[in-house]
């Protein structure tokens, strides 16, 4: 190995070493604290004393309703990405494959559209849903947050489909499929890799969301994790720090493990739609 | 079945405006006939294949199987592809990536819903028809061009399809093995007398396969024969061009007694020949000869076309000179070889072999 190469290689390394540091130390903050029994263990007189206390708590505390929290999020999110993404679907096929004036204005309507501030809008939302009698329900947050996904999934599934050669469509179609058909058991199986990490990013800013979630619902029957866990303050004199990181970690979980188990077709996924936009 | 497409037209509404791709085309395919429609790249031939897989719609005509209207903008009516019971090949396979070579063929059976164990047994009758019984397991992506040409023509049989459609099948495939498969496909068709429209830009392709070549261009029918007919009497400069390899000599002539001349050179006509030019009454004529009906030699004698060779370009069996002579460049084939550059020759022409086209009809190049 010359000097310049083992140069390039320690850089590159220090390069990756910073960037995991930088984006995983308040992951790994997280977790000390939410397994910590004491919040303060920074301070030199207190000691590091491992506890699953605070879990326990936030998992079983009848006050706090975490895992009812947690259930409405995922609830929430899967309803929201999987009808945002069959939607979406619907429309990039129609955008890809058929000739409709306008296509660009189109694309470029539905872009515009999710560049509102949700603050802007959030307002008019309220007097909506409870016009509709439907503030602190499951779907008041649904319908806002496939709303709000949509143009994200369109614009992606449509840099995927758009790499499908339409010879494909065309062998469907003799082969006896209708437009849905080929649609169903052709482009979706082709696409899959594509799909399923729009799916992903969809459930992903669904189960962040916070400020429709904070206006829109009202207790734990339809409270989702992000509001619950800021709405912890409120419930106790002091910030219990302990249990607001736990359930952050807990949080987490099930997001991390999603992730890591279809890490090869995401990475394919987001790739191959890097290739071509 | 027959197909029978009766002045159709298509018309395409583009940004840029309207564009006739096809228009008002007349033809029929006889019931069990292997039909190759030939024509340059933009004449319209794949286009004519998709209105008649039901993947275009007509502007104007009709399209009828069997007496059956397919598509008919007057009437009104119009069978989609999928209930055409056609099976079409593509130039690029298309073969569905996400399925194994075995799902791939039975995929046709399974959307018709067929039974699984009649699925599995017309699969491996195809199949082993097509020589590709090993690769069943194998993915798309794993195969090599031909045999993924052999799995997207397993695909299109599986369903024993009314018609057979092939748009330019083999250009994808390297010399050696388009030859091959092109034998192959000629006597699997035979075998299964299935009604075969096949479009390619390959006049080589479209002779050694068709029953029939129907020659396009700019959306029209310029010609519809036999190979052997579209040779020896191809209708105008463009069918003589395009068909025959290397193309045939093409240049113009002023018209004598039983003669033509150029330059103050004069070539004597045989009497039958003389007779076609004399019922043309045209003063000027384009005149075509294909290189392989004139030899090459190198004394001069009475009657000889006298010229000096620019070019030899060996084709390995023979070669093919550029002789320069008073009607132009022509292009002559010798197997005797040793010619060389700048050499003096003189051309015999097969004279009854000569043919003649009206100096106006367009576009003879």
């Amino acid at each position: 190995m010359t000097k310049e190469e083992r140069i390039k290689k320690l850089v590159v390394g220090a390069g990756a070493v910073f960037t995991l540091l930088f984006c995983l130390s308040p992951f790994f903050y997280m977790i000390l604290t939410a397994l910590s029994r004491h919040t303060d263990f920074l301070r030199p007189e207190t000691h590091y004393v491992v506890t699953f206390s605070h879990i326990h708590t936030v998992l079983t505390s009848q006050s706090i309703h975490f895992p009812a929290h947690l259930r409405n999020s995922v609830v929430v999110s899967l309803a929201s990405a999987g009808v945002a993404v069959f939607t979406a679907s619907l429309a990039a096929y129609a955008v890809t494959r058929l000739a409709f004036p306008l296509k660009t204005f189109f694309m470029l309507f539905v872009l515009a559209l999710s560049m509102f501030p949700e603050i802007s809008l959030v307002g008019y939302l309220f007097t909506i849903m409870s016009g509709l009698g439907w503030i602190n329900t499951l779907q008041t947050l649904v319908f806002p947050y496939v709303a709000w996904t949509l143009p994200l999934c369109l614009w992606i599934l449509v840099s995927y489909f758009s790499q499908i050669p339409e010879d494909l469509d065309r062998a469907g179609l003799m082969d006896g499929c209708s437009r849905f058909g080929v649609l169903r058991k052709i482009i979706f199986p082709v696409a899959a890799p594509g799909v399923f990490s729009t799916g992903l990013l969809a459930f992903i800013v669904a189960f962040n969301e916070f400020l429709f979630a904070l206006m829109l619902t009202t207790d734990h029957s339809a409270r989702t994790v992000p509001v619950g866990i800021a709405l912890f303050q409120g419930l106790h004199g002091e910030t219990p720090w302990g249990e607001i990181m736990a359930a952050a970690t807990v949080t987490t979980i099930p997001v991390v493990l999603v992730a890591l188990i279809f890490q090869r077709r995401i990475m394919r996924g987001l790739t191959r739609g890097a290739v071509k936009a | 079945m027959n197909i029978t497409f009766d002045s159709c037209a298509k018309r395409f509404v583009t940004r840029k405006g309207e564009f006739e791709a096809i228009r008002g085309i007349d033809l029929e395919v006889e019931e069990g006939e292997f039909l190759v429609i030939l024509g340059p790249s933009g004449c319209g031939k794949s286009t004519l294949l998709n209105l008649a897989a039901g993947l275009e719609k007509l502007s104007r005509g009709e399209i009828r199987f069997g007496g059956e209207v397919m598509d008919s903008p007057e009437k009104r009516l119009f069978v989609p592809a999928r209930d055409r019971n056609v099976a079409m090949v593509f130039q690029s396979y298309a073969l569905y990536p996400h399925l194994n070579v075995f799902r791939n063929i039975s995929f046709p059976l399974e959307v018709a819903r067929k039974d699984k164990a009649k699925r599995s047994k017309t699969v491996i009758e195809v199949a082993g028809l097509l020589n590709i019984s090993g690769i069943l397991e194998h993915k798309p992506g794993e195969l090599s061009g031909g045999q993924r040409q052999r799995v997207a023509i397993a695909r299109a049989l599986v369903r024993k399809p009314r018609a057979f459609l092939l748009d330019e099948p083999l250009s994808n495939l390297d010399v050696q093995l388009r030859v091959e498969t092109r034998t192959e496909l000629k006597r699997l068709q035979r075998k299964l007398s299935i009604t075969t429209l096949y479009v390619t830009h390959d006049q080589t392709e479209a002779m050694t396969l068709g029953d029939r070549i129907a020659l396009l261009k700019d959306g029209m029918l310029v010609q519809l024969g036999t190979p052997r007919q579209m040779y020896d009497a191809p209708g105008t400069p463009f069918a003589a061009s395009f068909i025959g390899s290397p193309p045939m000599n093409l240049f113009p002539a002023a018209v004598r007694r039983a003669a033509i001349a150029s330059g103050g050179t004069t070539l004597g006509l045989p009497p039958e020949r003389a007779k076609v030019l004399e019922r043309m009454r045209k003063e000027r004529v384009l005149v075509g000869i294909r290189p392989e009906h004139l030899a090459v030699r190198r004394e001069g004698e009475r009657g000889l076309l006298e010229g000096v060779v620019k070019v030899v370009e060996p084709l390995g069996r023979e070669d093919l000179l550029r002789v320069d002579t008073a009607f132009g460049e022509l292009a002559a084939l010798s197997s005797e070889g040793r010619f060389e550059a700048d050499q003096k020759v003189w051309l015999s022409i097969e004279a009854q072999r000569i043919h003649f086209f009206e100096l106006e009809s367009s576009s003879w190049s």
